[in-house]
């Protein structure tokens, strides 16, 4: 089995899901014991780098990424983070439509920007937006002064047929 | 003379609220044809098959690829292409952008483009009587899945009278 197949087993087991026999010695694990069993299961799965010899080590997470495999990073000892390749599974488990989402909320991705990393239509991913309570009009419009700049714009048909004259082309 | 360069995102506000029809009674959109990719891209997407019924009988203005200049690339990060269109053509041409998404606003800012959106559209509407109220377009929004917020909502119907 790869190693990212290796992972997506254990968030599996680790959910409750149908892969239990990935961790069989857990029944009814408490934290701490399924901490323990993880981090044993993560340290044979992965290679594991120390933040301190991670410069040195670069080449080999890039390597270790490019080729499927995950790479465990501790620091003083204790687990910091896991890095992930960048899959289209992990994109199907929704991890772009997730850093979408966070790219979009802070301002750094507009919303057709974020539909395309999160792999969605615009007006679907706009309807998802809704759903995590982004609000599809920005909140500091100014609305009153933009009905007062309707009336004004030359393509206005009402004023021009008010007017009695020929719509105005462009 | 300004005219209105028109995003997805009010088109797609607009089109699911039966807006848009009466929004071109009033005013000529012209409507970049990334634009129009962006929203008819789901055939079944809220909005797509008014959007795409109004470009096929030229109810709005469609704006082909090559008569819009690529947006300085200052501007451009982390815009998408409809929104890039939008604000190029209507920085080159002086017109006013219809554009509800808060990146794509500040960057209207900042290259000086004149901004409304949907919500002003909607009010225009109301003040023109073709709207006897703003609360079904409303109701239409939060109906379809789209978001505004309690105090932004509070804002419209208080320009609105309602």
């Amino acid at each position: 089995m790869h190693a990212t197949d290796d992972f997506f087993a254990l968030t599996v087991a680790l959910r409750g899901g149908q892969k239990k026999n990935f961790l069989p010695t857990l029944q009814t694990p408490t934290p701490f014991i399924l901490c323990y069993h993880l981090m044993a299961q993560l340290e044979r799965m992965m290679e594991a780098f120390a933040v301190r010899d991670l410069r040195e080590h670069t080449g080999e997470l890039v390597r270790n990424a490019e080729s499927g495999a995950l790479s465990l990073v501790s620091k003083h000892g204790k687990p910091l983070f896991i890095a992930v390749p960048f899959s289209e599974k992990l994109l199907g488990a929704g991890v772009g439509v997730a850093y979408a989402d966070r790219l979009v909320q802070s301002g750094e991705l507009s919303v057709s920007a974020g539909a395309k990393i999160a792999g969605m239509p615009y007006a679907r991913y706009l309807q998802h937006l809704g759903a995590i309570g982004y609000s599809m009009i920005d909140e500091s419009a100014d609305l009153a002064a933009e009905l007062a700049l309707l009336p004004a714009l030359k393509n206005d048909k009402s004023r021009a047929s008010a007017k009695k004259t020929k719509p105005i082309a462009d | 003379m300004q005219l209105i360069v028109a995003d997805s995102g009010p088109l797609i506000a607009l089109a699911v609220a039966d807006c848009l029809p009466l929004t071109l009674n009033h005013y000529e959109l012209l409507v970049p044809q990334a634009v129009i990719a962006e929203c008819t891209e789901d055939a079944y997407a809220p909005g797509a098959a008014v959007i795409a019924a109004c470009a096929i009988h030229a109810h709005c203005r469609i704006i082909a690829f090559e008569d819009i200049a690529p947006l300085d690339a200052a501007y451009a990060m982390g815009l998408g292409s409809g929104e890039q269109a939008v604000l190029s053509y209507a920085a080159m041409h002086n017109h006013v952008a219809l554009i509800d998404e808060r990146k794509a606003r500040g960057i209207a800012q900042r290259l000086g483009v004149p901004l409304i959106g949907s919500a002003a559209i909607v009010l225009m509407l109301k003040q023109r009587g073709n709207l006897r109220s703003v609360k079904p377009v409303l109701q239409a929004w939060h109906a379809h899945g789209y978001f505004i917020s309690k105090q932004l909502q509070a804002q419209i119907l208080k320009l609105a009278n309602e």
